[in-house]
């Protein structure tokens, strides 16, 4: 039995169509992201397990018992929603310790709490006297020393600097691991959900793409949708047929043959697919099978990596991302750009279309 | 197509200074980021470029003129923020064609402008549908386009992809960068993503606490950060470590980081010598994973990032954030490691933990 699990969700908002049957299961203590693009019902979700809205069908467990019509203050759960509602007459350290004090939370930990967030030292500030950031991270805290065991975040970390977002992640789920909390936590942020989830649930208008650990979705979307969605990927239309016994061969135009491993995806029409930081650059004497002749049109520094784009047949902006290190070629002239057949990702042609099925809307 | 200047610009509100004596020159067709955390300062300084909020002290001048004393609306610039200002009682057609509109054009001469910046974006949208059956990128982009049907000399773009969802960004903001320099105008750009500006940038200016902390090209501010701060700011995270020079020969200092047991060799420093303080900062892409080398430690962390993998090393009772492209190394392994470069700053008056604050 799960400790936390949706059953086929569906809501709809008039004719519009918030969730359409979304089912996945949440273990004890664990850290899920739901991760998706505006639109994609994350919100709306997130609120029927709170118990701020009811589904129009569907289910919400906990530990077995049926909560679906269960009001919000009897769930044990805390909800976070977007933007801060902090009570503009309390200060800092009373905001954060309104829920600890009636769950007998330590001051001890309110105080290491606040720590983390930065913002021990504004204990008693007033929320007017701190900046949208600074209450989004007391609103965080307060969420965290609620003393619930299940804790529903909604966008905590979108309205912080970069530098915050990121420091804050990886404290964020330092944190809810000590306290033993099972966290649920909405973002749009790909690099958010593959630093902090246990699980990650995709989701796009109104169902669940796929659901999985960071590393196999990053690894092995299942869905172009989920490949381009989850970070950068470089994509190419062509045919796949069967090769020798080792590898498939998918024809693209004006590229040539790209081999893949064999059974990675079906005969037909098909979308192969490279992340940039997979191809591989070679002056001369590339690998026998996969490189091809290109050109280098641009290199553009990113801060950790560098970015070159090249021109292979007629694509013209296919992107090799070199991390941590200062690339060894110049613009305008030509390499072989290398494509490792076992990480290539080949997904059969969308019916709907490329383009729609890549939309993030 | 315009120099801006400023020269010792300051502006006060109330006792808080948001900008303090800034001079800063921004080149004709270049795209400029200017960085820093909330409450830096940045935005006072771009609203007193356009001509939105007046300096208490220092000039601004256009190709040598000065134009402290100009409105906003004789300026000759595109102004985009973060909070998208479509009407939204009127068409996308509308919206895009407001400014040649209001300034009384012929017709023809409006319909022009509205085509030719369409064409210029690539804009495939229902002109005739409201601008709130639009996504919000899409939104930002007939922003973008309404502000360019101007034929502005300069573009001011205040976070102009905040609010966007991460994806949609990423691509707008290429195609901004593209967009600028297609038209050869002068762009200053505000944000406080230090990604987005090193990969667009022509030049980054980071602000803290209303002053300059350095101007340089995007891999100048990040291989040879000029103060602390910078060097955590830019890149994002760093490890800071305190050092104490202990020898000086041949052009040459050896650092003792008293935390890592380790010492570190760098070329001569200016003003620094033997038995000074230093502060040591190592980014966490230049420390390197060996089997045999180096000083040992244990990880204690390990998160798949995509692209790589980001590790917390503990080495002698001291975390040390590590990134590395891939790694078969799992929590509770020993590992040895080694510095591939550091950068060394004069120990902080101010201490470290102020050095390098945020805010």
């Amino acid at each position: 039995m799960s400790y936390l699990e949706v059953i086929d969700l569906r809501k709809n908002y008039g004719y519009v169509k918030a969730l359409r049957g979304v089912s996945f299961s949440v273990d004890k203590g664990s850290y899920v992201v739901i991760l998706g693009p505006t639109g994609a019902g994350k919100t709306t979700l997130l609120k029927i397990i709170a118990g701020l809205l009811t589904p129009d069908h569907g289910r919400v467990m906990l530990e077995g018992e049926d909560i679906t019509y269960k009001p919000p203050e009897l769930r044990g759960m805390t909800y976070m929603p977007q933007g801060y509602a902090l009570f503009p007459h309390m200060t800092v350290w009373e905001n954060v310790c309104f829920g600890a004090e009636v769950r007998g939370i330590s001051m001890d930990t309110v105080k290491e709490i606040l720590e983390i967030v930065g913002l021990y030292h504004r204990r008693d500030s007033y929320p007017d006297q701190l900046s949208g950031g600074q209450q989004q991270r007391v609103a965080l805290a307060r969420s965290l020393a609620s003393g619930s065991k299940i804790v529903l975040l909604d966008e905590p970390l979108s309205a912080l600097d970069l530098l915050l977002n990121v420091e804050l992640r990886y404290e964020l789920k330092r944190l809810a691991k000590k306290l033993e909390l099972t966290v649920i936590h909405v973002t749009h942020n790909y690099e958010e959900a593959l630093s902090i989830a246990d699980k990650i649930v995709i989701m796009r208008r109104g169902r669940i793409e796929q659901v999985g650990k960071p590393e196999e979705i990053y690894k092995h979307p299942k869905t172009v949708f989920v490949a381009n969605f989850i970070g950068e990927i470089n994509y190419f239309e062509g045919n796949l047929h069967r090769g020798d016994n080792k590898y498939d061969v998918v024809e693209v135009s004006d590229i040539g043959g790209i081999l893949v491993p064999r059974g990675l995806g079906v005969e037909g029409h098909v979308i192969i697919a490279f992340r940039p930081e997979d191809l591989e650059l070679y002056k001369n004497s590339p690998p026998p099978i996969n490189s091809f002749k290109s050109r280098i049109s641009s290199i553009e520094f990113h801060g950790l990596r560098y970015r070159v784009m090249l021109n292979v047949g007629a694509y013209s902006n296919v992107k090799v991302d070199l991390w941590f290190k200062k690339p060894h070629v110049k613009v305008g002239s030509e390499v072989y750009v290398h494509m490792p057949p076992e990480r290539a990702l080949v997904f059969e042609y969308p019916k709907e279309g490329l383009i729609s099925a890549l939309s993030v809307e | 197509m315009v120099t801006i200047s400023v020269e010792n610009v300051s502006k006060k509100y109330g006792d808080i200074i948001a900008v303090d004596d800034i001079t800063l020159e921004f080149r004709d067709g270049e795209y400029t980021c200017i960085i820093g955390p909330s409450g830096s300062g940045k935005s006072t300084l771009l609203k007193i470029i356009a001509g939105i909020v007046k300096p208490d002290r220092g000039r601004v001048y256009f190709d040598g003129e000065d134009v402290t004393d100009l409105p906003v609306d004789l300026r000759c610039i595109g102004m985009i923020s973060q909070d998208i200002l479509l009407f939204p009682h009127i068409t996308v057609w509308d919206n895009i064609i407001y400014g040649p509109t209001a300034k009384g054009y012929d017709t023809d001469i409006i319909v022009r402008a509205g085509r030719e910046i369409i064409g210029l974006l690539g804009l495939k949208y229902n002109f005739r549908s409201y601008p709130d059956s639009l996504s919000r990128g899409s939104q930002q982009k007939v922003a973008i386009a309404r502000a360019l049907a101007t034929h502005p000399k300069a573009l001011l773009l205040d976070e102009p992809l905040g609010g966007l969802d991460v994806r949609a960004a990423l691509d707008l903001k290429f195609e901004i960068k593209r967009l600028a320099k297609d038209l050869k105008l002068t762009t200053i750009h505000i944000t406080h993503n230090q990604e987005e500006a090193l990969s667009i940038a022509d030049k980054i200016v980071i602000m803290r606490r209303g002053r300059i902390e350095q101007v340089g090209k995007p891999e100048e501010v990040y291989d040879i950060p000029s103060t602390p701060f910078v060097a955590r700011f830019v890149g994002g995270e760093s490890n800071f470590f305190e050092g104490v020079i202990i020898d000086e020969s041949s052009g040459k200092l050896i650092i003792s980081v008293k935390d890592l047991d380790l010492r570190i060799e760098t070329p001569s420093i200016k003003g620094l010598s033997v038995n000074d303080e230093v502060l040591v900062s190592i980014k966490p892409e230049h420390i390197m994973l060996t089997k045999d080398e180096g000083v040992k430690g244990t990880v204690v962390e390990k998160d798949f990032l995509g692209a790589y993998t980001r590790l917390i090393i503990n080495i002698n009772g001291k975390d040390v954030i590590v990134r590395v492209k891939k790694t078969s190394l799992n929590v509770g392994d020993t590992v040895r490691v080694l510095l591939l470069k550091a950068h060394i700053f004069p120990y902080p008056k101010e201490g470290l933990e102020r050095a390098i604050a945020y805010e």
